[in-house]
């Protein structure tokens, strides 16, 4: 935990920092890893109700719009979490300046955003008009 | 018994280790449900859909690997969150903070446990 030493000025206002692009993608890994765990609770609490409530079925939930914006935040979270932690681990992986230089670049960068916005268009169309 | 997770007793590198084992694991197993799950036949009732999951041709298969998934997903829940806790909630608060978080991810635990008994003892 990082405690800082001197008296100088800090902010703890978040908009204050600009933040590069590799950053930004890490910060939401955390974030999306935080939102994994709140679904799967939502998840679990979605079970327990069908399960041991008798009023309420899995048909009854199934076409709820709660329901559909859990599986599309679920889904839409855990595909970014699984892009970002793959770079992650190949950046763990593959040391070599080359390498770790094109895996922390901004093409890779953008190939994941761009990537992560098809499964999402594609999660969005699947979850809700299909 | 003291339940109380003391930050100063936690290590980094076994938590990193752990974080990347069962990461490796899950990048393997979350397109392998996500293609089970697109498999499926809509289901009027979660035992019926737990039947569905029992019946499949690799059923044996998707059951153990989702059990070590589980486990490992708690693993590496409580790293990633255990390592937001330390980073960001003031330092007086951490341990409270981590035995909370401890406590709910065993009650989750337990809870998916009597979940998957109550459904597979239908199947």
């Amino acid at each position: 935990m990082y405690s800082h030493p001197g008296n100088r000025p800090r902010s703890l206002k978040i908009s204050n920092f600009r933040f590069p692009l590799n950053a930004l993608l890490s910060g939401a890994h955390r974030v999306t890893g935080l939102a994994l765990v709140i679904s799967l609770i939502a998840y679990l609490v979605l079970a327990n109700l069908i399960l041991f409530v008798p009023s309420i079925t899995l048909a009854d939930v199934t076409d709820c719009w709660l329901t559909l914006l859990l599986h599309t935040g679920f889904w839409i979270a855990l595909t970014y979490h699984w892009l970002s932690g793959l770079r992650h681990l190949c950046a763990e992986h593959f040391l070599q300046p080359e390498a770790y230089q094109l895996i922390n670049s901004h093409t890779v960068s953008y190939l994941l955003l761009g990537t992560w916005f098809i499964a999402t268009l594609s999660i969005i169309y699947r979850v809700w008009f299909s | 018994m003291n339940f109380t997770i003391k930050s100063s007793a936690l290590s980094g590198r076994k938590a990193h280790i752990w974080q990347r084992l069962s990461a490796v694991y899950l990048l393997f197993y979350v397109p392998f449900l996500a293609i089970v799950i697109s498999l499926l036949p809509s289901s009027v009732s979660l035992k019926l859909l737990a039947y569905q999951l029992a019946n499949l041709p690799f059923s044996g298969l998707f059951e153990i690997a989702t059990l070590v998934a589980v486990l490992l997903l708690v693993v590496h829940a409580w790293v990633g969150v255990r390592d937001m806790i330390i980073d960001y909630v003031p330092r007086e608060k951490v341990d409270l903070w981590l035995t909370l978080y401890h406590s709910l991810l065993i009650l989750l635990l337990i809870n998916s446990a009597m979940i998957a008994i109550t459904l597979f003892g239908y199947a």
